[in-house]
């Protein structure tokens, strides 16, 4: 009577594979310098010895693209190449050399064999190249009593990194030219800007005529800003009021047309640029108390980007007793160019 | 009940193969008067372990015994199962070392007899009850067994029962005197069976414009664009924002590392134009804690966000408290977001490993973690199109 059930009781072990003889590492990782394809990079590789009283004559770092396994025939990953490595940094079994067994994906460092100082260990190494694909790679790590990572090895791990693709981060930044003209601009801010009218009002051969008018420029342009003045003096019909073409002073009686860009005192009028900006009135324009117009002429520059400079724009007009009697008139335009 | 001995033979030898476990009750042919015997029913023995010469083994034996019975004989033998037949003790099989040591316990109404002519050796089991036994389930186990040392080796269990105390008869395998119920089980050795799983190390990171789906699913070329309006471009006006993504699974136990590594331009530590014109660094490159952006001023900074892990995943990372304070880490330009860029003096991300953005303690699965990057431009900022190039690199400790 065969009525007795049948049963099994499997002796299961449950391994995780280590394909090699010795001690498996305690904690290890490779930490690396650059992580893109291709890219030259420093491996700094940690470990900590589970045998670390057998003598230490050799290490070995065994970078595979299919399995950390020793078990497992290893593929080396396409570009990677430890050829060029320098060994830069060890510590905790020191006197390591990179071993001419060494190949492209296989590193060796060997020393006299002798126990390590400590279980802690670490070398870093220069001059690797990465894998030129991204992806998953693997390190084995082994160690050794002989020299020539040969034998038995006393201690074993794998780890795994990764080659991945760089961040690009990107930020446009516009060219821009902020200009704004006005026979007054309050704060540093175009909004500001009113009016576009100058008027001199009666001229007399005894008193200098004078107004003024601001204008406001800011620019991201890397070579600065170059603003001119293009127009004509002063005109009745044929009749004109003499342009100060090179430059002087104001004189009551004379038939002068001139401007500048700084604060004078004879006659009272105008300012000083100002404004978190930068940029300097020109030098035919920038002496106190004197005056000159000549069309087409830079009024003030900058070598560099300027946030918000406010120029003062003084003119004065004087005319001889026996100046022919008219409307004068002018328009002046002030152009800002950006030396982007 | 009849058996021919052709058919026990072929039934015994199949399933010795495969039940090396659980013993399987077989037939056991009578040898000697027993007109009044029954065939033991249900019965079996259940090894702890099956591997040749493995010690500090348990058999349970389990059958129905149909008559009274106040004494048992259970001899092991490598032949077969029939009672009266030659017994040749399995090789290295043990259940009792010898007079100094009892290594046979019992269960229910049975105890070992290390003292009558008929004690227990070492393939010879004798059992005796202090009153008869009735007939019925008997459960009992025997520990502390030696495993027969030959790798599948076939055995059997021949089981005989008695009335009274003094096995009625019984002398040896071949004279077992009168019994009341007789049975066999068969039993085998068998090889250990090893599974073998293996389990690499893991590092799977990637990082894209896109967050990541499952295992680096949907991922982007993580190329970003800072800035608002239909050409995108970065002014005086606001703090811009922009992120990238990364996903991280490692079984890496001791946790792993996510460092952010900066490639200057030049002497530029921030967005560089390539014409030696820089958008600096948030806090000068050295602050040890995010610091606020705000728009006019210009700078570049990070943000990094804890990670978490998407549908499926598991675990977390943390992000280091220089690129999150654990207050303003929401990815906006208008306060939610607090920046860094570190990238000189001491470790920094311009350093030959780069900075430590964020880490975990552990193995992670499909964790992502969201760099959130924060620019703005001043009046001056030259015009042009600025860059940062950077990688994101994990390391995980094994």
């Amino acid at each position: 009577m065969l009525s007795a059930s049948l049963g099994l009781a499997l002796s299961i072990v449950l391994v995780v594979m280590s394909g090699a003889s010795g001690l498996e590492l305690g904690q290890h990782s490779a930490e690396l310098s650059n992580d893109l394809a291709g890219a030259t990079s420093s491996y700094d590789i940690k470990m900590t010895l589970a045998d670390s009283s057998s003598a230490l004559g050799s290490i070995e770092i065994q970078a595979c693209s299919n399995s950390s396994l020793i078990v497992d025939p290893c593929q080396a990953p396409a570009g990677l190449s430890f050829n060029g490595a320098s060994l830069s940094t060890q510590s905790g079994a020191t006197g390591f050399t990179i071993s001419p067994l060494s190949t492209a994906n296989n590193l060796i460092i060997s020393r006299t064999a002798a126990p390590p100082a400590q279980a802690s260990l670490e070398y870093a190494f220069d001059n690797i190249t990465n894998p030129s694909s991204e992806g998953s790679y693997f390190i084995r790590l082994l160690t050794y009593s002989s020299t020539d990572a040969t034998g038995t090895p006393t201690n074993y791990g794998g780890l795994a990194f990764a080659i991945v693709k760089p961040v690009n981060v990107e930020a446009q930044v516009p060219p821009y030219i902020t200009f704004c003209v006005g026979a007054a601009i309050s704060g540093y801010n175009c909004s500001g800007a009113s009016g576009d009218y100058i008027d001199f009002g009666e001229l007399t051969p005894g008193q200098t005529a004078t107004g003024q008018e601001q204008f406001l420029v800011a620019t991201n342009a890397k070579n600065g800003y170059n603003i001119s003045v293009s127009g004509h003096t002063m005109t009745s019909g044929n009749n004109i009021i003499t342009p100060l073409n090179n430059g002087g002073q104001s004189v009551a009686g004379t038939s002068q047309f001139g401007l500048n860009l700084v604060a004078n005192s004879s006659p009272a009028i105008g300012q000083d640029p100002s404004g978190p900006g930068v940029g300097a009135v020109t030098s035919n324009y920038d002496q106190p108390n004197i005056f000159r117009f000549d069309s087409g002429e830079l009024l003030a520059t900058s070598s560099a980007p300027s946030d918000y400079r406010k120029y003062t724009v003084s003119y004065i007009v004087n005319r001889p007793p026996g100046q022919a009697p008219g409307i004068y008139a002018t328009t002046m335009t002030f152009i800002a160019l950006g030396n982007f | 009940m009849k058996f021919k001995s052709k058919k026990l033979s072929r039934l015994a030898n199949g399933l010795i193969a495969s039940a090396f476990a659980l013993g399987v009750a077989v037939p056991a042919l009578l040898t000697s008067g027993t007109a009044a015997a029954a065939e033991l029913s249900s019965s079996s023995v259940m090894m702890s372990n099956s591997t040749p010469s493995a010690t500090g083994v348990t058999y349970q034996f389990s059958f129905t015994t149909a008559g009274a019975a106040q004494s048992m004989v259970i001899d092991f033998c490598t032949q077969d199962a029939i009672i009266g037949d030659s017994c040749t003790a399995p090789s290295g099989f043990n259940i009792y070392t010898g007079t100094s040591a009892i290594n046979v316990t019992t269960g229910g109404a049975w105890t070992v007899d290390t003292t009558s002519s008929e004690k227990t050796t070492a393939n010879h089991l004798a059992l005796t009850a202090s009153s008869s036994v009735s007939p019925g389930s008997q459960v009992f186990t025997i520990s502390n067994v030696d495993n027969p040392s030959t790798t599948s080796q076939g055995f059997y269990a021949r089981i005989t029962t008695y009335t009274g105390t003094a096995y009625n008869g019984y002398t040896s395998p071949t004279g077992v005197g009168t019994y009341v119920d007789y049975g066999g089980v068969a039993m085998s050795t068998a090889a250990e069976v090893l599974v073998t799983a293996r389990v690499m190390p893991t590092l799977q990171f990637c990082v894209s414009a896109a967050a990541p789906t499952a295992a680096c699913g949907g991922t982007t070329t993580p190329d970003i664009d800072i800035g608002h309006g239909t050409i995108k471009a970065i002014d005086d006006s606001a703090v811009d924002t922009a992120s990238v993504y990364s996903q991280l699974s490692t079984n890496a136990q001791h946790g792993a590392v996510i460092q952010a590594k900066f490639f200057p331009t030049g002497s530029c530590y921030g967005l560089a134009d390539g014409n030696g014109d820089c958008i600096n660094p948030v806090g000068s490159g050295t602050s040890a804690t995010p610091v606020a952006m705000t728009a006019g001023a210009a700078a570049f900074g990070l943000m990094v966000e804890n990670g978490t892990a998407i549908s499926g995943g598991t675990g977390s990372t943390a992000a280091t408290n220089v690129y999150n304070d654990g207050t303003h880490n929401t990815c906006n330009g208008t306060g939610g977001a607090y920046f860094n860029f570190r990238a000189s003096s001491g470790t920094n991300m311009a350093s030959t490993y780069g900075d430590e953005v964020a880490s975990s303690t552990g193995a992670v699965s499909d964790v992502n973690n969201t760099y959130c990057f924060g620019a703005t431009a001043n009046a001056t900022t030259p015009s042009g199109v600025y860059t940062a190039d950077l990688s994101l690199i994990a390391t995980g400790t094994f």
